[in-house]
């Protein structure tokens, strides 16, 4: 397991039907290395969103074993899946979803609210991540005043803002033109070669091209790799 | 017992039109409290945030009607025989059960909010 991130085993997700189940995934088998750039492609309803939401133990309904750093998801309850999460998982959405009653600032402080820093601790690291994306002179703006690519670089500063070791993208370039999609697409290979895994849900060809795996999903099967 | 009675009516529609709205409130930040947990907000932290903002508006709307009430028994203490114009059980009557249901209200959304499937929250508009 040395040097493997995540290793999914068996992993099954169904919903009880009348007549039966209806599998969203099935046996879904998968190792994911430290530092490892993924692509998940594959239909609508193949059950990408679904695999995201399990390795981001944000799903506690499903069977089968989820090593995360070696450690058992599978055995661990609610609130200490929680607790692994916040501290390994940073999440990035297709929509953004940042809180637009509050400024750039405001919403790279909140996933830090919810981790334990300190006031003055928590302040340096939003200043750290204003400059390092090159968002200081947006800092006091609210969401409804940026651009969608700009929306969706403070959500991305706001998903690694706490170090996160995985970053989550669900559609991350699926709102945006495809020059700000670029822009994401070089920025998340940046912090891939700095050591963040990430793992990306797309539709888009050239977007997953800038992974180093790719994976398709269909009918909650892997059918490629 | 007409005052009494007209002043029963009206903290009864008061007290409904305050459960619908806090809860409606409570219901349309669903979205918001979906993207709050994924980035690590605990049920007890989402809990505060609307429990605490429902206080907020009810301590406002109490304090106001408690304000227009100390005007308004001054106008009916010939109805209420042997009434005091600050009898502060008659203040009370109203804006306790008031303030209670207020709190259920937000309580019983942030309850089942706090538990929603997160990606339906996420997509919800």
């Amino acid at each position: 397991m040395e040097g493997n991130l995540i290793q999914l085993r068996n992993i099954e997700k169904s919903y009880p039907l009348r007549a039966g189940k209806f599998f969203v995934l099935r046996r879904v088998n998968l190792d994911v290395n430290e530092g490892d750039f993924l692509t998940i492609m594959g239909p609508s309803g193949a059950g990408k969103s679904t695999l995201l939401t399990i390795l981001g133990m944000l799903d506690g309904e499903w069977s089968g074993e989820y090593y995360l750093s070696d450690q058992p998801v599978h055995k661990l309850n609610l609130k200490q899946r929680s607790e692994l999460s916040k501290r390994n998982v940073g999440f990035v959405f297709q929509q953004y979803h940042l809180l637009d009653e509050l400024t750039v600032a405001e919403n790279l402080d909140l996933p830090l609210s919810y981790r334990n820093f300190k006031s003055s601790e928590r302040q340096g690291i939003v200043a750290d991540a204003l400059d390092k994306f090159q968002i200081v002179a947006k800092k006091d703006l609210y969401p409804n005043q940026l651009s969608g690519g700009q929306q969706q670089l403070v959500a991305v500063a706001r998903a690694i803002v706490a170090k996160p070791k995985l970053i989550l993208a669900d559609e991350p370039t699926g709102s945006l033109h495809s020059s700000q999609g670029k822009e994401i697409m070089d920025l998340f290979k940046k912090l891939n070669s700095e050591g963040t895994t990430i793992i990306q849900v797309t539709h888009n060809e050239n977007w997953a091209a800038y992974a180093s795996r790719i994976i398709k999903l269909a009918d909650g099967w892997i059918v490629n790799e | 017992m007409a005052g009494s009675a007209i002043f029963g009516a009206n903290a009864g529609q008061e007290s409904g039109h305050t459960l619908r709205n806090c809860g409606l409130s409570a219901q349309r930040r669903r979205q918001e409290i979906g993207i709050r947990v994924f980035l690590g907000a605990q049920h007890g932290d989402i809990s505060r945030l609307v429990l605490g903002s429902g206080f907020k508006v009810c301590f406002v709307g109490i304090a106001f009607g408690l304000l227009l009430s100390f005007f308004a028994m001054r106008l009916i203490t010939s109805i209420f025989y042997g009434v005091a114009p600050t009898d502060l059980w008659i203040f009370s009557a109203g804006s306790l059960p008031v303030s209670a249901l207020s709190h259920l209200a937000n309580y019983i959304p942030v309850h089942c909010a706090a538990r929603i499937d997160l990606m339906i929250a996420l997509r919800y508009e």
